[in-house]
């Protein structure tokens, strides 16, 4: 028996184990990064449309509107997002960092956009559904699905969904001012908290004048609405 | 890291490691230049035909093709109790002085082999199913690899005679990559199976053995164990031709892999005592081990992959159940939603070195592959495979023997 043969395969084996890993985690690694500078270019736009509007009072809502690329780039984010915490575990503490700082950017988003609304006196809907990854919430999948086909058909709805369990303090405000149960999920249309499975006729029945909301976010500055900002992920 | 995932990577590691491992030993391997024969020793080919009237007269035909001095060669063909005509086709034949007819009630083709064991004196045997055909050079090829090597057994490459349907190209390719196979397990010392087509065996080797046995439906797997077990020497020679009629339809296909790889796990049962016994060298260290865990391996990605599947389907229905099914246009695919997992990119390293082991194959047996060979093996074999070999693995388990057709 040559033992050497069988050292020298081992050697080589391991050596390509051990690239494929390496690539594995330098991509995956890649991938974090890249989420990362989204979300601080998300961070940097809110930030700039916070400053714009404090700035200037007088801001012309179209001015504010035009910057749409911030409901792009957040629906971009939530898709990656969710790529990754399929591939890397709910439980990653890499994704569980991003998905923190992701729900308060949703967070943010929810107020600037609730300001801008006000100011340049809008109705808009939003739409904030609170999921759950763990077993508490066998309805969540579906509901998810419902979510995005909303979202499909009607892209001027706000929706916002935010992981109950993320443990970020600023969501167990959100929850509490909005009145959210523990019974996942959890849909708070126009401030008022809805809980368990929602069907498409449900939600399309307590979101008033749905059928008007079925115009492309690409058309709100024609229309005087406020800049889309949707997440269409099942759950994240 | 979850349980199902170390497995996963630890069984993919395996996968690797065999595949190097063989891949250095035919690399180390140097041919050593055969001598010319200075005398050509008797050889008897037994063919044993089971209802074979469709094939037989080419087989038999075949044989008497081969270069060889006619007066050394005797070819036995042991009717075993068919019920169609091939008695009949063999009757034809009964004028030919090199064929003998030899007419057996039904009792197997260990006990053809060893009927007509008993009718010669040939220095070689050597066995060829009726199903299959030699190349005229195969007899004197193997031979002075035989006599050059001065080996025990010699077993040659076979390739599918007709790779014209999708499951012939599949098994072309798969054969291609048996081709390579045996060449490594001949370099390591490990063949482990003298298959039926055309393997040739010293007469005192197998009488020693006291001729063949029953054996689970892989008799040419017991015996060559047996030899491996006594230290005997199998050896492989890429350039012995042989064509095989592979199964054309699933079912005969699955038909015969079961009983192969039934025979082949209940073979590995009753051999267990080389598993893993370092008296036996390569063989016993590295190839059986790795075999048994590359069924068990196959079934595992196997049930991964349905357990995915099923998870996948259900969830679709749930959608379609909630809001309806719609059709969408692709969307165009992004590098950042590329599947880059350690398990990924070990399978696709995995697939890359099949393929080169199947040209390696093709190149050192000079087989043609059909253009369609490699994408249909690489695409349909996962998906078959597993059939047999769950198939076989649970007969094994309840010791069900697998029919013979």
């Amino acid at each position: 028996m040559s033992w050497i043969r069988y050292l020298i395969a081992f050697g080589i084996t391991a050596v390509i184990f051990a690239t494929a890993l390496y690539i594995s985690d330098r991509l995956n690694t890649a991938r974090i990064e890249n989420i990362r500078t989204i979300q601080d270019n998300i961070a940097i736009d809110i930030l700039s449309l916070e400053t714009q509007f404090d700035l200037l009072q007088e801001l012309s809502c179209t001015d504010i509107r035009e910057n749409s690329v911030l409901s792009r780039e957040l629906a971009n984010l939530s898709r990656r997002l969710a790529y990754t915490e399929e591939n890397l575990g709910t439980e990653n503490e890499e994704v569980l960092q991003l998905k923190r700082q992701y729900t308060l950017l949703q967070i943010k988003d929810l107020i600037l956009m609730r300001r801008v609304a006000q100011k340049c006196k809008l109705e808009p809907v939003f739409i904030l559904y609170f999921y759950s990854n763990q077993d508490d919430c066998p309805d969540c999948e579906r509901q998810g699905y419902v979510l995005t086909k909303l979202s499909e058909d009607y892209p001027q709805l706000r929706i916002y969904s935010f992981d109950y369990h993320i443990g970020v303090p600023a969501l167990e405000t959100l929850a509490t001012i909005n009145n959210v149960p523990a019974q996942l999920p959890v849909l708070v249309i126009n401030d008022k908290a809805y809980s368990g499975f929602k069907s498409i006729e449900d939600v399309s029945g307590l979101v008033p004048n749905i059928e008007d909301l079925t115009e492309a976010a690409t058309s709100t500055v024609k229309k005087n609405t406020p800049s889309a900002v949707s997440d269409t992920r099942e759950r994240l | 890291m979850d349980l199902m995932t170390l497995a996963t990577h630890i069984l993919l590691f395996i996968a690797l490691y065999t595949e190097i491992f063989l891949l250095l030993a035919f690399l180390e391997y140097k041919e050593k230049p055969t001598h010319a024969l200075r005398a050509y020793p008797s050889v008897a080919i037994i063919v044993p035909c089971f209802n074979e009237e469709t094939t037989v007269a080419k087989t038999l035909h075949s044989l008497l093709a081969l270069v060889y001095p006619h007066n050394k060669v005797q070819i036995i063909a042991v009717n075993d109790g068919s019920t169609d005509q091939t008695l009949a086709v063999l009757q034809t034949f009964k004028d030919e002085p090199r064929i003998t007819i030899l007419d057996q009630k039904n009792a197997g083709k260990f006990n053809a082999m060893n009927a007509a064991l008993a009718h010669t004196h040939a220095d070689i045997v050597g066995c060829l199913d009726a199903d299959s055909f030699v190349h005229p050079q195969a007899l004197v090829r193997a031979i002075t690899h035989l006599e050059t090597r001065n080996a025990d057994a010699i077993t040659p490459a076979i390739m599918v005679s007709y790779p014209n349907t999708v499951l012939g190209c599949v098994q072309q390719a798969e054969y291609a990559l048996s081709v390579f196979i045996r060449r490594a397990f001949d370099v390591t010392g490990s063949i482990f199976v003298t298959p039926g087509p055309f393997s040739l065996f010293r007469r005192s080797s197998v009488v020693s053995l006291g001729g063949w046995r029953h054996a689970h439906g892989t008799e040419d797997m017991d015996i060559a164990m047996r030899m491996q077990e006594r230290g005997m020497r199998i050896i492989n020679a890429p350039d012995v031709h042989v064509m095989t009629s592979a199964p054309r339809t699933l079912r005969s296909l699955l038909k015969q892999r079961t009983r192969w790889t039934y025979g082949g796990i209940m073979n590995f049962w009753d051999f267990r005592h080389m598993i893993g016994n370092r008296k036996h060298g390569t063989l016993g260290v590295i190839i059986l081990p790795s075999v048994i865990i590359s069924i068990f391996a196959a079934l595992f990605f196997t049930a991964q992959f349905v357990f995915i599947s099923i998870e996948r389907l259900i969830s679709l229905y749930v959608k379609i159940e909630t809001v309806g099914f719609a059709l969408h246009w692709p969307n165009i695919p992004e590098l950042f939603f590329f599947n880059t997992s350690s398990i990924t990119i070990m399978s696709v390293i995995l697939v890359a070195l099949v393929i080169a082991l199947i040209y390696i194959g093709k190149s050192i047996s000079r087989i043609r592959l059909h253009p369609m060979a490699l994408p249909l093996y690489i695409t349909l074999y996962p998906f078959i495979a597993p059939w047999w070999l769950g198939n076989a693995a649970v007969r094994a388990l309840l010791r069900v023997q697998a029919p013979w057709r």
